[in-house]
């Protein structure tokens, strides 16, 4: 052997240097490092790997002892070492050692002894080899096993390890007698499946595997792997070595596992599998509790299937729109600094069409098709555009809710029905809140044709009563009405006499004619203006909505009683506050309120021979807003006993009325959104109504004439 | 009998000048009053041959004035025009010793008969 050569150039006594360092040329061709040093531990020699690893040249360590060479930590005492070299001229062990530049190296080293002739000792052959690496590599690999342990005992998930290696022979065997289709073979033989079950032993689990899986004694759960499968499940284990077959590298399913005690889970069963399964023999399966995920998907489930029952079966019509090319448009107006959305559709039309178009109805309900008067759902598919033919200011005001971030929007619409009827409806919406659904919204639409019909007929009808009232009033003041008249009538014969009378002087007085003339003029004016109040009395009417001043009502209604007023000796008193609002209604169904209650308080004077006859009507700005008008007389006042019922219909104290006007103001002032109470004057015994309307600005609902609407 | 002086009230200012210049018309002397309470202040009332009065009016009406006439022994007869159609009112002009009782919208040849009849009475 070449080394036993070489090395015996480093016998002590060597002298021939040019020899010794040629033999010593071939222990440097060893991979291992190699040093030779005495029984008294001094270098004699010490090769080219050795000199790599450690860093000194020859030169430097030779003589020297080999501690310092290489500062040595060994694993024993190096007395144990020499003792033991001693006695089986051999030594094998570890050192860590430090190299020249101070770096630390963990070496395998072998010491053996070399003896002469005789047996005596002569040196200590040191062949050694670096495996700091290795080392590295295995604390690593045990820190990785202790983390794996760690998690596998302490993981909320249940692990199992188990050995195949029967079952892999079992399938190996079968797959080797022939061509199979292996899933298919394992769909029709759920037998094998459970043999295979069977086959399998849990070699080891970690705590949560025993709280799950166990039955309170850790040994009973480390046998057959089939326990934990009831029959439902085999297909999902069946599928997992199809995944094997298929040479996929893991398997995970949701699956119901058993419990030793019985209990179900419904569990997430994974199975990572090495890549030569059948000839291995352990696999590592994790399994994870999800019944209470679970529940929580059913529940969600059910709470979505439940919306699907109210969204097809509630009798609402109801419709799922989805609308990404209206949230770009949103975003385009934003980008512009668009802030007042329903004022931007109305300066740029042709967008409210590209709203409308961009809008798509996903889905219907049954109702919104047998409402819409469609055959089927499927007549829906398309944009909204075609259902806002009647109603765009309506759909422009809901697309501007819905920019502004409003959470929904709901109004009265006409919408055309597929058989082309227009539909009254109540529109309302539901923007989706939920961010990355803001495309979605919900419509829903109840018919509301039949009661619009109804209010439409309720208010003609009430028109009707009311006309049929202020016509009874005119009658009752035939008298005052025919006194009214005469007396431009009067005047107009009159003057047109003394015209005549003037004509025939002589000269005729041309001055005095004409004078007549323009005077005769005012009266024809006087009278037809009295007509002109009766014929509105009379009128029969559509119910009005316009900017009216009850101011102006009140002073109408007291020129037109003007003579009732003063053939029952009664005196006016107007208090009217200046500068109030305007308010929305009819002119004519107000100045009738006005007039009747003027002709009730007027009457009821008369007929108690009242000495004071006062008639005051009062207006006021009322303190929530609206507008306050009474009316009161120094009458006797109401009777307590009929303050109740005077409201009725048909319910009158006098001789000659129907009972009629008190229920007419009432419908009337209510119309208008207003209130009419009954009392009694503050001072006195007389009677007082007051009246509350709203303003045009506060008033809260449309009055219930929509057909005299605006 | 064309300068007699003719007084005329009525609370109507426009039935009150159509008259008063129907009475010119015809050449009468004119006093116009738009109440029974200005007629009797003014001093010249006694002058007057004709009375032609409203009955209905604030305050004083044409009745009562005749009552008051009559009370002062004042025989300047009185001719009564109304608006008002009640037979009760008619009686109580009548009754009251109205010369003669003119219904308003009335001819104005029948007020200047009367006036004549009158001042020829």
């Amino acid at each position: 052997m070449s080394d036993r050569l070489s090395l015996s150039s480093a016998i002590p006594g060597d002298k021939l240097p040019s020899d010794a360092s040629r033999r010593v040329d071939v222990v440097d061709l060893v991979e291992e490092s190699v040093a030779v040093f005495g029984l008294d531990m001094r270098v004699t020699a010490w090769n080219a790997e050795a000199e790599r690893l450690y860093g000194w040249k020859r030169e430097d360590v030779i003589g020297g002892v080999i501690q310092a060479a290489v500062r040595c930590s060994p694993s024993q005492p190096l007395k144990v070492i020499l003792e033991k070299i001693n006695q089986v001229g051999i030594w094998r062990g570890e050192f860590v050692r430090r190299t020249k530049s101070g770096a630390t190296v963990v070496v395998k080293a072998k010491w053996s002894l070399r003896r002469d002739l005789a047996g005596g000792p002569i040196d200590i052959v040191e062949t050694s080899r670096d495996i700091t690496d290795v080392r590295r590599t295995e604390e690593a690999l045990e820190r990785v096993q202790h983390q794996y342990q760690s998690l596998f005992k302490s993981s909320v998930a249940s692990f199992f390890e188990l050995d195949f290696s029967e079952a892999a022979q079992s399938v190996r065997e079968l797959l080797d007698s022939g061509a199979v289709d292996f899933r298919a073979f394992l769909q029709n033989n759920s037998g094998y499946v459970r043999g295979l079950l069977e086959m399998i032993r849990i070699t080891g689990c970690n705590d949560q595997s025993f709280l799950t899986f166990g039955d309170g004694n850790r040994e009973t759960l480390l046998r057959s792997f089939d326990r934990l499968w009831p029959d439902e499940s085999l297909g999902v284990f069946a599928e997992s070595l199809v995944a094997v077959f298929e040479k996929k590298d893991h398997y995970s399913s949701e699956v119901v596992l058993l419990s030793l005690a019985g209990q179900r889970y419904d569990t997430l069963y994974a199975v990572s599998y090495p890549p030569q399964l059948l000839e291995l023999t352990r696999v590592l399966v994790g399994v994870v509790d999800v019944t209470q995920a679970k529940r929580a998907t059913t529940a969600r489930e059910r709470s979505e299937r439940r919306y699907r029952d109210l969204f097809h079966f509630l009798p609402v019509a109801l419709l799922q729109l989805e609308g990404q090319e209206v949230v770009d448009i949103f975003d385009e107006a934003r980008s512009q600094g668009v802030t007042d959305f329903s004022d931007h559709l109305k300066t740029h039309p042709e967008l409210l069409d590209r709203v409308l178009n961009g809008l798509k109805i996903v889905e219907v309900n049954d109702r919104t098709v047998s409402m819409l008067r469609a055959q089927s759902a499927d007549e829906f598919k398309g944009s909204v555009a075609r259902y806002w033919t009647e109603s765009r200011d309506m759909f422009r005001e809901a697309a501007a809710a819905r920019y502004s971030g409003k959470p929904g929007y709901e109004a009265l619409v006409k919408m055309p029905a597929h058989d082309g009827t227009i539909l009254d409806a109540l529109f309302f919406s539901v923007f989706s809140p939920i961010p990355g659904e803001q495309n979605l919204s919900l419509v829903g639409l109840i018919d509301v044709s039949d009661r619009v019909r109804a209010q439409d007929m309720l208010a003609r009808v009430q028109a009707e009563i009311a006309h049929a009232a202020r016509v009874s009033v005119l009658g009752e003041l035939t008298a005052s009405i025919a006194h009214e008249v005469s007396q431009p009538l009067t005047a107009i014969g009159t003057n047109t006499e003394a015209s005549l009378l003037w004509l025939e002087h002589s000269p005729p007085d041309i001055g005095e004619v004409r004078e007549l003339a323009a005077r005769t003029a005012t009266e024809v004016q006087r009278a037809a203006d009295i007509i002109d109040r009766v014929r509105l009395m009379a009128s029969r009417t559509v119910p009005e909505q316009r900017s009216v001043s009850v101011n102006l009502i009140v002073e109408e209604a007291v020129l037109f009683l003007r003579h009732e007023l003063q053939r029952n000796e009664v005196t006016v008193s107007l208090d009217l506050a200046s500068e109030l609002p305007q308010i929305l209604g009819d002119r004519v169904q107000l100045q009738q309120v006005v007039v009747n209650l003027a002709i009730n308080g007027i009457q009821a004077m008369a007929l108690d021979n009242s000495p004071t006859r006062i008639l005051t009507v009062r207006t006021a700005a009322a303190l929530d807003g609206g507008i306050l008008l009474e009316v009161e007389d120094t009458g006797p006042g109401i009777d307590v006993n009929d303050a109740g019922r005077l409201f009725e219909s048909f319910f009158t104290t006098k001789a000659t009325g129907m009972g009629i006007g008190l229920p007419i103001c009432r419908t009337i002032i209510e119309a208008h959104g207003g209130q009419i109470s009954a009392g009694s004057q503050t001072n006195g015994s007389g009677a007082r109504f007051t009246i509350r309307l709203p303003t045009q600005s506060c008033r809260s609902q449309p009055p219930a004439s929509p057909s005299g609407g605006p | 009998m064309k300068d007699s002086l003719i007084s005329i009230i009525d609370d109507d200012e426009a039935t009150l000048s159509a008259v008063a210049g129907l009475m010119r018309a015809k050449g009468f002397r004119v006093c116009a009053f738009s109440s029974a309470e200005a007629f009797l202040k003014d001093l010249s009332h006694e002058a007057s041959q004709c009375i032609i009065t409203d009955i209905q009016m604030p305050g004083l009406n044409g009745i009562e004035l005749k009552r008051r006439l009559d009370a002062q022994d004042c025989k300047i007869p009185v001719i009564m025009i109304t608006a008002r159609v009640e037979q009760r009112l008619q009686s109580l002009a009548v009754s009251s010793g109205a010369f003669c009782l003119l219904r308003k919208p009335f001819k104005a040849s029948a007020l200047i008969e009367c006036v004549q009849r009158a001042l020829a009475g």
